[in-house]
């Protein structure tokens, strides 16, 4: 009887924690970006040359600390979208959207960063469009989350890959995401889609992610029907994700 | 002739930030800090546009917004909204329903970016 309500204390407790840390993401969120536009746009003035040339030297520390603030940002920008979507705040336009035109769109926007690392990223096109059921702008936002991951995790310069695929079934279509990276650890698997969870701790500098991607991706993926989990995962192998959204079929 | 710019924003590093690139650009800036002093240098100087924040302590950068946009002799002033709260499609669509020229997320832009975007606005 006792353990049972303890067990029902721990939920409740839960619960409440859960709520606050939404409604601390919503306010602080908003608050933190003031600043951090205000430390973005005086240092871009810096690099701009606005108060004089820098040495080389100072432009690069300067440099630095203009992109850790973008990290900030980023960082940021994640946790305020978490929040809104928890509260309900996010809106989806759900309509019939060609999954392949979609995914070629992202497929040219993430072309030119894998280039730059030396990592091969290929599309294996269908030969008919797939209609889908999502919204265009959060589908796309969803997928872009698995490439820049893919991404992220593949090391440039060892003949890196990431292919993209469309599988379909009956009721789904899946966007299969796969890279030869550095893998997911099996201790780290189950926990990958919880909130400020890192799989990868040993990264450094830029290539840290913020631990809301994967989250926020399969919370959106959810709202609209569809799911994003990860397939398999090997450590110094590589992944695979996958996002399924509702097929529609003519 | 230099091209007159209304800032409307409230917080000080901010609006002391983007006053000091626009006049780098050679414009003349007028700074209020909050949304009724806003208005009533619009009505009193009739600015060549207006870069105006949405969240604002008295009126609120939507109130503004619709103001300016219920006035005969203010409505033409092109008006773009800044902030840093949300920003999702929805806001945007929202403020150009409502009349604005264009709608920034602040945090996205270096005052340069903003620069060049009221530049274009107004060529």
């Amino acid at each position: 009887m006792n353990e049972q309500t303890e067990a029902q204390q721990l939920e409740q407790f839960k619960k409440l924690l859960e709520a606050e840390k939404q409604e601390f993401l919503a306010v602080m969120s908003h608050e933190l970006r003031t600043p951090m536009t205000g430390v973005k746009g005086y240092l871009s003035m810096l690099l701009d040359g606005d108060a004089g040339e820098l040495g080389p030297k100072t432009k690069d520390y300067v440099a630095q600390a203009y992109v850790a603030n973008e990290r900030l940002i980023r960082l940021v920008d994640q946790m305020f979208k978490t929040a809104s979507l928890q509260e309900g705040q996010i809106k989806f336009k759900i309509i019939k959207v060609d999954l392949v035109e979609q995914v070629e769109l992202l497929i040219h926007d993430f072309t030119f960063p894998a280039n730059d690392k030396k990592i091969t990223l290929s599309f294996k096109k269908p030969e008919h469009k797939v209609w889908v059921e999502a919204d265009p702008d959060r589908l796309r936002e969803i997928i872009a989350q698995l490439l820049s991951n893919a991404l992220k995790f593949t090391p440039g310069d060892q003949n890196g890959q990431i292919s993209v695929r469309i599988e379909l079934n009956h009721s789904v279509a899946k966007i299969i995401v796969k890279d030869s990276g550095i893998g997911i650890e099996k201790r780290s698997q189950n926990r990958l889609f919880e909130l400020f969870t890192k799989a990868n701790l040993t990264l450094t500098g830029q290539e840290k992610g913020t631990g809301l991607g994967l989250y926020f991706a399969k919370k959106l993926a959810q709202a609209q029907s569809g799911d994003v989990w990860l397939e398999e995962s090997e450590v110094n192998k590589g992944s695979t994700f996958i996002a399924s959204f509702p097929l529609i079929n003519i | 002739m230099s091209q007159k710019i209304l800032i409307i924003e409230d917080d000080p590093v901010l609006s002391k930030m983007y006053a000091k690139k626009f006049e780098k650009d050679g414009f003349l800036v007028n700074l209020a800090l909050d949304g009724e002093e806003g208005l009533e240098n619009i009505r009193a100087d009739k600015p060549d546009i207006v870069l105006l924040d949405v969240m604002l302590p008295k009126i609120d950068g939507y109130e503004v917004l619709k103001q300016i946009k219920a006035d005969e002799n203010l409505k033409a002033i092109p008006v773009v909204l800044s902030t840093n709260l949300g920003g999702g499609n929805t806001d945007k669509e929202n403020a150009l329903k409502m009349g604005a020229i264009d709608f920034l997320v602040k945090s996205d832009h270096t005052p340069t970016q903003i620069v060049e975007t009221i530049k274009k606005i107004l060529s």
